[in-house]
């Protein structure tokens, strides 16, 4: 069977859900497993502490970015149609999203997709701050919020095509992307020599999510070019998801299946069953009042930020990041600084001889 | 007659929606003052009253019922109101639905250390745990109206349903009549006031907070009947509540297109959050607490999504059936109310059986 006959069967939602719930699936287990995280590579990579978790992202990142290029190369994707490209979008809320997102997370100890994961894995805590999050999120989509994040995003805007793609701004096609996603890859590698701890979900999770990222992308390019319909491209993401699953909950008639729909619940089983895999099941709620604080208003930065900045840590940072979004890329950097500064005015800098692994500012 | 000119012109000026929720605001700010200062806690009630030693949060809990009883009869009698034009004796009820929703709020209420309104007070003064139980209980209540949960409540509330009318008024039911009304009215101040005085003494200002909790729920409908009665448009006739204002509140954050419209409900929330705020300030009370020991969050969670579940399917929490309800004699929250309490001593064993704090 080919995709035209599945969408004729099933039609083009359905098929999309399915599909979102796969790669979902697959991600939840895989990031769950070599606990995947941009918050723990950001502060290692500011303490100079370079360890197993900067080498995981840079492994995703690198593999997300060439397997992506290497499907825009065979013409199997078509990154202008992104929506990250093609529409209209704004540097200044690209940047300030960014930033405020990067303080959210180490204020929350993860990201949105960090928290999607550690729910299912019986974290309490993650799954109240993710609550909150959605929350943000959708007042900031189209709620009280809203105009506040339509005002910052219009300070500076940028045209969609050509000026939004990094590969066109600076004049190179898709294989001097390819060739930046093996100078990635080589980060990595120089970064994973370094590191202290080797293992095989390091190797496996790192490559696998990231290549569950490029899935997406091939994934519902397939059925775009086999479908009559208008189907949007995309890749993976958690913000807009979180947004439309507590809408679907809260409100009838619910909005249209698609992706996101079957992505959520997908990434929820795949890191649950990656936990009960691994022993790592555990019912956590907080441990004391500050830490409570510190965790919701973290997370009110982070919904916030993710939709003035047009993703998270993983739609922005990584999906939009592999296909080379000058946004995408501005976001991911202002989550690095921010991250950066919030981890040292918060954190402060570790004491000498304490390993990394061990101190608070670390724990999940 | 100048007072009821001053509204028809008020209303002119200002348009419904903003006479309304000044209405509001100005029962939640005396409510959500009085409920902070006293301590008013339909849960603590409960509790003392499972230890059998009904006393100091019971009387105080009492005393605010038998006023509101008795200022709501008085208003009936006053012809300020009618009883049988509000929605909990006009409209469509559900016996199972009531007995139902109130056993799981009751429940709710005792894992979540608070009910409906005593969270929102309670967030005033810093207390995040009842912040995020309000966050989580708001998603609940509309989800249960209009969103997931809905099917489920609409199955039990059918199971044993009762038209709207006579049929819903216990005083209608019962033979009572108004006098009789005013009379069980008396009985419940009297008895409160005699209990009061003999935990409390004399502590004129812990008696009056009482007092005023009660008074609100009598000024709600006091004002939105006055409302009513001046203006063209459809009113709502209604008093003190917090399941459904914490949804729409939910939903005019998260959705500016489908913002409900202004009224009572809106004014009420944030004016009642004012009130107790400045009760925490007046009694130097505000303070950042958070969860302390890890298990509880999973209790917490629990709770808000029975309470939340438990007060669409009943009709209303605590205060929203027990009090505003049970003024005007309705029978199904009545029901609520007994059911909340027996939910609650329910809940209240189990968890002394299993060794869990309360």
């Amino acid at each position: 069977m080919d995709m035209a006959q599945w969408l004729e069967t099933w039609g083009e939602g359905p098929v999309l859900a399915a599909g979102g719930a796969l790669i979902g699936l697959a991600f939840g287990f895989l990031a769950q497993r070599s606990r995947f995280c941009l918050r723990a590579a950001v502060i290692e990579f500011w303490h100079r502490r370079f360890g197993e978790k900067l080498a995981v992202w840079l492994l995703a990142f690198a593999s997300a970015v060439i397997a992506v290029q290497l499907m825009a190369l065979s013409g199997g994707l078509d990154t202008g149609n992104a929506r990250q490209i093609a529409a209209k979008g704004s540097l200044s809320g690209a940047l300030i999203g960014g930033l405020l997102f990067g303080a959210g997370m180490v204020m929350t100890r993860g990201c949105a997709s960090r928290l999607l994961v550690l729910s299912a894995n019986g974290n309490l805590r993650a799954s109240l701050s993710g609550l909150v999050f959605a929350v943000t999120a959708q007042s900031a989509l189209s709620g009280a919020l809203s105009p506040l994040r339509a005002h910052m995003a219009g300070w500076w805007t940028i045209e969609g095509g050509g000026p939004r793609d990094l590969l066109a701004r600076l004049g190179m096609g898709h294989g001097a992307g390819l060739l930046m996603g093996m100078v990635w890859a080589a980060a990595a590698l120089y970064f994973i020599r370094r590191s202290p701890v080797r293992s095989f979900w390091m190797w496996a999770g790192g490559i696998g999510t990231g290549l569950t990222v490029a899935a997406a992308w091939g994934f519902s390019q397939w059925v775009a070019s086999s479908s009559f319909e208008s189907v949007q491209i995309q890749g993976l993401t958690f913000s807009g998801p979180s947004a439309e699953w507590l809408m679907r909950v809260l409100h009838w008639p619910a909005p249209a299946i698609g992706f996101d729909f079957g992505l959520m619940p997908g990434v929820f089983l795949g890191s649950f069953a990656g936990a009960m895999a691994g022993g790592d099941w555990k019912l956590e709620g907080f441990k004391d009042g500050y830490s409570m604080r510190r965790y919701l208003a973290g997370a009110i930065l982070m919904g916030f930020g993710s939709m003035l900045a047009g993703g998270c840590a993983v739609g922005a940072g990584v999906t939009g990041g592999a296909i080379f979004a000058v946004t995408a890329w501005l976001t991911l950097l202002g989550m690095w600084l921010g991250a950066g500064l919030t981890d040292h005015w918060i954190d402060g800098p570790l004491p000498a001889g304490v390993s990394l692994q061990a101190s608070p500012a670390l724990a999940p | 007659m100048e007072q009821s000119l001053n509204i028809a012109k008020a209303l002119e000026t200002w348009g419904e929606s903003w006479v309304l929720a000044a209405c509001g605001a100005v029962v939640g700010l005396v409510f959500g003052l009085a409920a902070q200062r006293s301590r008013f806690c339909a849960r603590a009630a409960v509790i003392e009253c499972c230890e059998g030693r009904a006393g100091e949060r019971f009387s105080v809990w009492w005393l605010a019922l038998g006023t509101a009883l008795l200022g709501t009869q008085l208003l009936v009698l006053a012809g300020g109101l009618e009883p049988a034009k509000t929605r909990f004796v006009a409209g469509q009820g559900s016996l199972s639905g009531a007995i139902l929703g109130g056993l799981c709020f009751g429940a709710g209420m005792i894992l979540t250390r608070g009910c409906a309104s005593r969270l929102l007070i309670l967030s005033a003064g810093g207390n995040l745990r009842a912040l995020l139980s309000g966050l989580v209980f708001a998603v609940t209540v509309q989800a249960t109206i209009a969103g997931w949960l809905a099917p489920a409540r609409q199955w039990l509330a059918g199971l044993w349903p009762i038209d709207g009318g006579p049929g819903r008024d216990l005083l209608a039911l019962s033979g009572a009549g108004a006098w009789g009304g005013l009379a069980v009215a008396s009985l419940a101040l009297l008895t409160g006031v005699v209990f009061f005085v003999r935990h409390h003494e004399r502590r004129l200002w812990l008696g009056l907070g009482a007092v005023a909790c009660g008074l609100a729920v009598t000024a709600g409908w006091g004002l939105t009947q006055a409302v009513a009665r001046d203006s063209f448009e459809a009113i709502t006739v209604q008093s003190l509540s917090f399941s459904g204002p914490s949804a729409e509140w939910l939903m005019r954050v998260l959705a500016s297109t489908s913002v409900p419209g202004f009224g009572f409900d809106a004014g009420l929330l944030p004016a009642t959050f004012a009130g107790s705020l400045i009760g925490a300030w007046i009694g130097r009370e505000f303070r950042f607490e958070g969860f302390k020991t890890e298990n509880k969050l999973g209790h917490y969670l629990t709770g808000a999504v029975m309470m939340g579940f438990g007060a669409v399917l009943a009709g209303g929490c605590t205060v929203g059936a027990g009090m505003s309800g049970g003024a005007v004699f309705a029978l199904t929250a009545w029901l609520t109310l007994a059911a909340i309490w027996a939910g609650a001593a329910l809940a209240w064993r189990i968890h002394r059986s299993m060794g869990w704090p309360v």
